[in-house]
């Protein structure tokens, strides 16, 4: 069972170490770009600013169920286990950037439109993405480690990521009066910059927390594996 | 088909805990293959897998020539199960019940068939009585029933006299000696150390996941079995 | 295929003998409509207005009942296992799920209509077939996704809580395309008001019919 796991990339090495400072760093860079080289906006103030961790962190949420998607399909053809950690890690990860959308989200639309929630396309299906990926974690949860759970988590991670394109157009087309969300924002260069920068770190940041997050995983496993050996 | 069951190596594991280590084991036609061991020794894990219903972490299992994982789903044609629980509907009766197992067969003209089985199994007076109405013996009766219906080679029965009362369990041979005389196999597990040893051609014993014990009836009897039994559950403790 | 009919019928078979599913379904339907006409003070325009979010509520929860009978009656003696042994295809077996499941609720349902008529004065018979031809569009979606997440809720451990946790989320789009024709016809508007909802709904079961067929075999071996 161990050699399964014996990928250089699933071991703590070097080159994850150094990703992780490179992240560090570059969340340092970018917060200097956000706090200082990035205009406050005109009209909506400071609080704007919120929108450099608030549109990253929902790229990284539906980024992190792509990812959940791929890798359950891969399991179920495959059966190999790794996808499934994958699959997993990925969930664990996008559960909290679609946390942190829903709760930067109010923030900042409180002080500008007056109201904590509006039932806008991006921000439910969101919240749909965050009840999934809830489900998710429950059905693992309640369902202890087995092929079965497996299994199940891979379908949940297939359907929920067809379903997700579905819940946004309906939404969408659903009241045009919940389009307080701004659309099309004009983002002057250094805004853009500060932007972009802010949209590499936070995905550098998924991939350096989900590799972390599938080598916690391993290291489990291979706990598990020396138990299993010992009983023998 | 020359030799029914070849299992070569099956390992299962349920939550990084073995239950099944190195099991291999053979069965050839017109034999019956007799498995005993104490509680959590993993032989009706075994079973279970022998009937396609858990897959193994590991091993090969043979039926026929073909390999039961590779195959498709017809391979099942050949293999019946019996179970502690029976895998029937409480509100159908024994008919209705029937006829759904030899519909999912694609059984053509089941009903001479259904008719057949019902009165072998002396349970043609109550066909049409819900099976929750049953008493024990006789569900487990029904359960044999439905194992058998689709004329399957090789039985593979998980304590098959349980529940059954003295009547039941004369019924109960009588059918499997007919089925032996068709040079067909089953493997059984059984508690009773007595029956199994009549019933049985080769006599094994599970001990924590592996094969402790195995051994042709012809070549020992009764007491050195039981002795053997005997020595194999002390030694668990 | 024989083999669906099979399971098609034995399930029917089983629900034509106890009712159960039927008779709660109903009855759990009935009592969110009365519920619902106490809690909040209607006035006719209200109820005009409410009327198709409260007539896709209803049929939802009490979908929920009938979904998880289906196969907690495939876990009482293991008879799941029963199906597992025959040489039947898993795909097969869905759909003969799928089959009795999408029977036994559309029934429910045309049996819950009348009471929408009575108690908020649904213009029912005017645009009768255009109503039931939504609601069997809706139900088959909601039907299928939930045939395949029943069969999983059964296998853990929080059993019936597990399915409105997986079901509902995923079921965000019949809910809003199916409010939004209802809302269409009832009012009377012609079809093209409501024809990118409607194929919405079509596009939806289309998927998640063909897509849960492929996997459920992932969902009920173990």
């Amino acid at each position: 069972m161990n050699s399964k796991y014996e990928d250089v990339f699933y071991r703590d090495n070097l080159a994850t170490k150094l990703l992780g400072y490179l992240v560090l760093f570059a969340m340092f860079v970018s917060f200097l770009l956000i706090a200082w080289y990035a205009p406050v906006e005109r009209t909506m103030g400071l609080v704007q600013k919120i929108f450099y961790y608030h549109v990253p962190s929902a790229w990284n949420a539906f980024l992190a169920f792509g990812v959940v998607f791929v890798a359950s399909i891969l399991y179920l053809t495959s059966k190999d286990r790794k996808w499934d950690i994958l699959a997993y890690s990925s969930v664990e990860i996008g559960v909290i950037f679609s946390l942190i959308v829903l709760i930067t989200g109010p923030i900042w639309a409180r002080p500008i439109w007056g109201v904590w929630w509006s039932w806008e396309p991006r921000l439910t299906t969101t919240l749909i993405l965050f009840l999934i990926y809830v489900a998710y974690l429950l059905l693992r949860y309640f369902s202890g480690e087995s092929n079965q759970t497996a299994n199940f988590s891979a379908i949940l991670g297939i359907i929920g990521f067809l379903v997700v394109p579905l819940v946004y157009t309906s939404i969408n087309w659903w009241s045009p009066e919940a389009q307080v969300h701004p659309q099309r924002v004009g983002l002057g260069p250094h805004m853009l910059v500060a932007f972009f920068v802010s949209l590499f770190t936070f995905t550098l940041l998924y991939v350096y927390l989900l590799i972390r997050r599938v080598q916690m995983a391993y290291a489990k496993t291979a706990v598990d594996d020396l138990r299993e050996q010992q009983s023998e | 088909m020359t030799v029914p069951l070849r299992a070569q190596h099956i390992r299962k594991s349920f939550n990084n805990r073995p239950v099944l280590r190195d099991i291999s084991l053979e069965v050839r036609p017109g034999t019956f293959a007799v498995i005993a061991g104490g509680n959590g020794a993993g032989k009706t894990t075994l079973l279970r897998i022998l009937a396609k219903l858990v897959k193994p972490d590991d091993g090969t299992i043979l039926i026929g020539e073909k390999d039961l994982w590779a195959e498709t789903d017809e391979v099942r044609r050949h293999l019946g199960f019996l179970s502690h629980n029976i895998y029937l509907y409480d509100e159908l009766n024994a008919l209705e019940n029937l006829r759904f197992t030899a519909r999912l067969f694609g059984l053509k003209n089941y009903q001479s068939r259904i008719t057949l089985v019902l009165q072998k199994l002396r349970l043609y007076h109550r066909q049409f009585d819900p099976i929750k109405t049953y008493s024990r013996g006789m569900q487990q009766r029904m359960a044999l029933a439905r194992a058998i219906l689709h004329n399957p080679d090789l039985l593979l029965l998980d304590e098959p006299f349980s529940g059954l009362d003295e009547s039941g369990v004369e019924i109960f041979t009588a059918f499997i000696q007919e089925f032996k005389a068709q040079n067909k196999s089953a493997i059984i597990v059984s508690h009773n150390l007595r029956t199994g040893y009549d019933l049985a051609d080769v006599l094994y014993i599970l001990d924590d996941g592996r094969i402790g014990f195995q051994e042709r009836k012809q070549d020992i009897t009764y007491e050195e079995y039981h002795t053997e039994y005997r020595r194999i559950l002390e030694a668990e403790r | 295929m024989r083999q669906i009919f099979a399971i098609l019928w034995k399930d029917l078979q089983l629900e034509m003998k106890t009712k159960e599913s039927f008779l709660s379904m109903l009855t759990f339907g009935l009592l969110i409509l009365v519920l619902f006409n106490f809690a909040f003070d209607l006035t006719p325009e209200m109820k005009r207005l409410i009327t198709p979010g409260l007539l896709w509520i209803t049929f939802l929860f009490s979908g929920i009942l009938g979904l998880n009978r289906s196969f907690s009656l495939e876990k009482e003696n293991m008879a799941i296992h029963g199906l597992l042994l025959a040489p039947v295809d898993r795909g097969l077996v869905f759909f003969g799920k799928f089959g009795s499941n999408l029977i036994i609720l559309l029934v429910t349902e045309l049996l819950t209509l009348p009471f929408f008529l009575l108690f908020l004065n649904m213009p029912l018979f005017e645009h009768f077939w255009w109503v039931l031809g939504i609601i069997v569009l809706g139900t088959i979606g909601f039907v299928s996704l939930g045939t395949l997440f029943s069969a999983m809720a059964t296998s853990t451990k929080l059993r019936e809580v597990m399915l409105p946790l997986l079901l509902f989320p995923v079921s965000t789009p019949i809910l809003l395309a199916g409010v939004a024709c209802l809302r269409q016809i009832l009012s009377g508007e012609p079809f093209t008001t409501y024809r990118q909802w409607f194929s919405l709904l079509v596009v939806f079961d289309i998927i998640f019919v063909v897509v849960p067929s492929l996997i459920f075999e992932y969902a009920i071996e173990e």
